[in-house]
């Protein structure tokens, strides 16, 4: 007895291995049996135990409302500035290229389940609103504080601020971007940041000359200059002309 | 040298330095541009206590 037990117990993982790929074959045949030629693969027929734990995970672990799209945050500022001029900074969320989201998983091992997530929408829930400051020590700009505007689905906002320095130098700043989620049901309004970018501003002048006082001496010299300095090739130009006036004049006379 | 010539030499200058002058008043000036990509993740109502540090086991 004891030597046909030790028999058995060295067959025994052989044995639960064979059993194991039976079980496997039969499953395999019963999920294939199933299903019709001609007609769609039937999903359900297909979710292994891993799958139908994978998908109850996937649903026990309740997704937090979000906004569901792909945006992308653009930020245009000058690098330089000549003194004294009017610049703009840009700051756009505008939709990315991929647009609305449908969020989906993939259920199972076998990658044979693709289903979408149904993340809480926030739209359907609050009133979200961009919120957007500049910070810039030492620079003139508008509009100050806060800038605000509701964020609509499928829609960009765009905010933007004209900055005018007063004296050279190089300024350093923050461009905020706040969300401000507001529930329609009238509940405690909750404030997120999105983003806060640093950005660097170079001012700078050409012979102690701003931007306006440059182009407005530059227009008057190039006049005096040209009177100055070109006066035979203006008096050149003029007898040009007017021999051509002549010769046109004295053709149409004959 | 004689009246016409110093006249001829100083407005040529003039011209010079105000067609720099000009042109570094009216070149475009350099922005930069900064793209960031938004997630809906990164768009989500703030939790509760998300200022806590993680290992007090509060999140």
């Amino acid at each position: 007895m004891d030597r046909e037990a030790e028999r058995l117990w060295r067959w025994a993982p052989v044995l639960a291995l064979a059993a194991l790929i039976l079980a496997g074959l039969a499953c395999g045949a019963g999920a294939k049996a199933t299903q019709a030629p001609g007609t769609p693969p039937d999903t359900t027929a297909l979710i292994t135990p891993t799958a139908l734990l994978a998908t109850q995970a996937v649903a026990q672990a309740t997704p937090q409302a979000a906004i569901p799209e792909e945006r992308l945050l653009v930020l245009e500022w000058p690098a330089k500035m000549r003194l004294g001029d009017a610049e703009i900074i840009r700051l756009s969320l505008e939709m990315n290229a991929q647009g609305q989201l449908t969020p989906t998983v993939l259920a199972g091992g076998n990658g044979i389940e693709v289903e979408p997530v149904q993340i809480p929408n926030l739209y359907a829930t609050h009133h979200v609103v961009a919120e957007a400051r500049l910070d810039l020590a030492g620079v003139e700009y508008t509009p100050s504080g806060d800038v605000s505007e509701a964020l609509s689905p499928g829609r960009p906002v765009t905010f933007i601020w004209s900055v005018r320095p007063e004296e050279i130098g190089v300024y350093r700043g923050t461009v905020w971007l706040h969300l401000r989620f507001a529930p329609l049901d009238g509940g405690p309004e909750s404030r997120s940041v999105l983003s806060a970018q640093l950005i660097e501003i170079e001012v700078v002048n050409f012979l102690g000359l701003g931007g306006t006082a440059a182009r407005i001496f530059g227009s008057v010299g190039v006049v005096v200059g040209s009177v100055l300095g070109l006066d035979n090739v203006l008096s050149w130009l003029w007898k040009l002309v007017s021999q051509r006036k002549r010769r046109h004049v004295g053709t149409e006379m004959e | 040298m004689t009246k016409t010539q110093v006249r001829r030499i100083i407005g040529i200058l003039i011209l010079l330095v105000s067609l720099a002058i000009l042109l570094w008043g009216l070149w475009p000036v350099a922005s930069e541009i900064r793209m960031l990509p938004v997630s809906p993740t990164e768009m989500q109502l703030p939790q509760p206590g998300g200022f806590l540090p993680g290992f007090l086991g509060v999140i």
